[in-house]
């Protein structure tokens, strides 16, 4: 309760600040968000959906936010973040201000403000419609107090040539909450690949909230990735919310490095005929770090297919939990749904849930779903040792086999590549470290 | 190479192996036989060091060093290497990692330099001849998919890439139609050489007929009751197990 009240305290003191820094288009969205967050507030641990995250502890600290927009702005020299033998397009996002350079062929990477001058009714038609204010507290709170939004427009049958990495900073010494948002408006025939690599130098608690909105037009062929490496002061509490048109392909996959404690929602619908989703996650957590994933699949129209892979690697005290709803309406017949969670704990301390929520209104259907908790094979790590392979060697090697399958999911070559080497000095607990990133300590 | 003395050991609570002697010799293949749940499979997983089995007495020496002290790795490293009865499947992990991995720790055992790339994938290719093994399946995951067959010619190729001074072959034959056995067996005849030596473990003569055992021991009860030439893998073929029994007065 205590944090619902200190958020409806300031929006109610500084809503003039808070608009004066946004554009139209966003206060628009705001004034129904701030409705719907008063009603709503912040979830407890009572709800089911939030049972294995404290949402209410993570919101709870006096953040700063940055409100009268200060200029936080950063040059490439101090903050590179590369993945080597991939040529990406650069895009930092400081705080919650997207740093808009150029652009590139064919697609135009804009902040709110230009988008909103450059395509009044496109500003109105995506923005904020996908996302739901009206159920979700932590929706509705970003919605409501952020300012400007990364927008990403891929006009109808143009192709994102180069890769856009979008490098989220934060780096403060006090303790600081940011809100960002980014909007993808992928049109017809279109296909784009964007990375976004989550980072936080700062030596304070700090909470990233984030709503993502994807618009994947008819036969587009969308790839999301998301790489989260911060630190065990992190908090990030992130919604995606994604609209799949008729033969639309996408690939989502949040790849989670470190953090501290994350809640992650992926809401996906499949609206338009033959639409194809790839849902793909892994995360390694040791220490205390949570990591909270909620996904919803509404299959509503038919012969779509929707494919979700979760797994995580867990050690000493920390939390992994994945919460998977998929909803097959009434007319979504030749759906063909799967989805899948599999975990390996290291210890008898950390804690595994995982809970899948099928709802299927169709008959005509394919729709399975599976949940494996457990140690590597014995018996595997037998064979190796038998071999002369070493047992702590042995076991890093069953430990990247079982990663093997998420990478494998990942088109994007020299990122999956780069992910092999950062997963494998993960787990060995060494510098994971980013080639070229002079940014993380 | 090998003296085994009164090894005993537990699954559990249960005792499997209640004293067993053993002595092989290089350039020496042993044969042990006996009906099931007689200790076979066991006897060779407490050798290379299994950690579901308990020791609970006696000794064995390997090459002049108390092998039940080493690590299952450096069993290997030492030159003992144990074909499975049922290769572990491994999705997620190349062969050619595994094998890279295996040989390379058995260089820096010994302190020898890593092979280069060049080197290892020459040797792996001059290895798979001698089992026939597909290219196809080297490039896989260890064992993943694999036929029974190509698991056992797997375990063959491994045992070529690796030189073992001392190869336990743990029912090799057990799921090989007649080709695939003279293809597994020819292999082991080929890695043969006077300095190595071989147990085979076995429920059958037949493999018998490819690989020619200079001793045959009969395991029984977690004993090794009765000892012999070849002569008496033939006796075993055509009386069965009873007859044992018999002068064991049972």
């Amino acid at each position: 309760m205590a944090a619902s009240e200190q958020y409806k305290q300031l929006l109610e003191e500084h809503i003039s600040l808070i608009n004066k820094g946004a554009c139209e288009t966003m206060n628009i969205a705001r004034g129904e968000a701030i409705k719907a967050f008063l009603k709503y507030g912040i979830p407890s641990q009572k709800e089911e959906l939030f049972r294995h995250i404290d949402i209410e502890k993570i919101y709870s600290p006096d953040y700063g936010i940055n409100l009268a927009r200060v200029s936080q702005s950063t040059t490439n020299d101090v903050y590179r973040c590369s993945v080597p033998g991939l040529k990406t397009q650069t895009l930092y996002v400081v705080g919650d201000t997207p740093q808009i350079g150029e652009g590139q062929e064919g697609v135009e990477i804009m902040n709110m403000t230009q988008f909103t001058n450059r395509y009044p009714q496109l500003a109105q038609k995506y923005y904020n419609r996908l996302a739901e204010t009206s159920t979700d507290g932590t929706v509705a709170l970003n919605t409501a107090l952020a300012q400007d939004a990364t927008v990403v427009y891929i006009p109808d049958g143009a192709t994102m040539k180069t890769p856009l990495q979008i490098v989220n900073i934060l780096n403060s010494s006090t303790p600081v909450m940011v809100n960002r948002r980014l909007l993808i408006v992928a049109g017809k025939n279109s296909s784009a690949t964007i990375l976004t690599c989550e980072h936080n130098l700062s030596e304070s608690a700090t909470l990233a909230t984030q709503v993502t909105e994807i618009y994947a037009g008819e036969n587009s062929q969308i790839e999301y990735y998301e790489i989260e490496e911060t630190s065990s002061t992190s908090y990030r509490v992130a919604s995606l919310f994604a609209q799949q048109e008729a033969n639309a392909n996408m690939i989502i996959a949040p790849i989670s490095l470190h953090n501290g404690q994350t809640r992650t929602n992926y809401n996906v619908t499949l609206s338009g005929k033959g639409a194809n989703l790839n849902l793909t996650g892994l995360a390694i957590c040791d220490n205390k770090q949570v990591a909270d994933v909620y996904t919803n699949v509404h299959h509503s129209s038919s012969h779509c297919e929707s494919n979700q892979l979760f797994k995580n690697i867990v050690s000493d005290e920390a939390i992994v939990s994945m919460t998977g709803k998929v909803l097959v309406d009434e007319g979504a017949v030749k759906t063909i749904s799967q989805q899948s969670n599999k975990n390996i704990s290291m210890s008898q301390t950390a804690r595994i849930y995982t809970e899948p929520q099928l709802e299927i209104y169709a008959d005509d259907v394919k729709c399975g779903h599976g949940a494996t908790v457990g140690q590597l094979d014995e018996s595997a790590l037998f064979y190796l040792r038998q071999r002369g392979i070493p047992e702590a060697e042995a076991r890093m090697m069953l430990m990247l086999a079982f990663a093997d399958d998420i990478l494998q999911r990942i088109k994007l070559e020299p990122l999956r590549d780069r992910l092999r080497t950062l997963i494998e000095n993960r787990l060995r607990k060494e510098d994971i470290k980013c080639a070229g990133c002079t940014m993380c300590k | 190479m090998l003296q085994v003395k009164e090894l005993r050991a537990n699954i559990g609570d249960k005792e499997i192996l209640k004293g067993v002697n053993l002595t092989v010799k290089p350039g020496e293949v042993h044969a042990i036989m006996g009906p099931n749940g007689s200790g076979k499979s066991t006897l060779s997983s407490v050798l290379a060091g299994n950690p579901v089995f308990t020791v609970t007495g006696g000794e064995v020496t390997f090459c002049g060093k108390d092998l039940l002290s080493l690590t299952p790795e450096d069993r290997s490293h030492e030159g003992l290497f144990l074909s499975f009865q049922y290769p572990v499947e491994i999705p997620g992990v190349s062969m050619v990692n595994f094998m890279r991995a295996a040989v390379n720790e058995q260089r820096k055992y010994r302190g020898e330099e890593p092979l280069s790339a060049t080197d290892f994938l020459r040797i792996m290719r001059e290895k798979r001849e001698i089992v026939e093994l597909d290219n196809k399946l080297a490039s896989r995951s260890v064992n993943e998919g694999f036929s029974g067959g190509e698991k056992k010619r797997n375990e063959i190729f491994q045992m070529a890439m690796l030189q073992p001074k001392l190869s336990i072959l743990d029912e090799t034959d057990s799921g090989l139609d007649i080709d695939a056995l003279r293809v597994v067996a020819g292999g082991v005849n080929k890695l043969k050489t006077d300095k190595n030596a071989t147990i085979v473990i076995t429920h059958y003569q037949r493999l018998l007929d490819y690989i020619a055992p200079d001793f045959v021991h009969v395991l029984y009860k977690g004993r090794i009751v009765k000892s012999g030439g070849p002569e008496l893998a033939l006796e075993l073929e055509e009386k069965g197990y009873d007859w044992i029994k018999k002068e064991l007065g049972e």
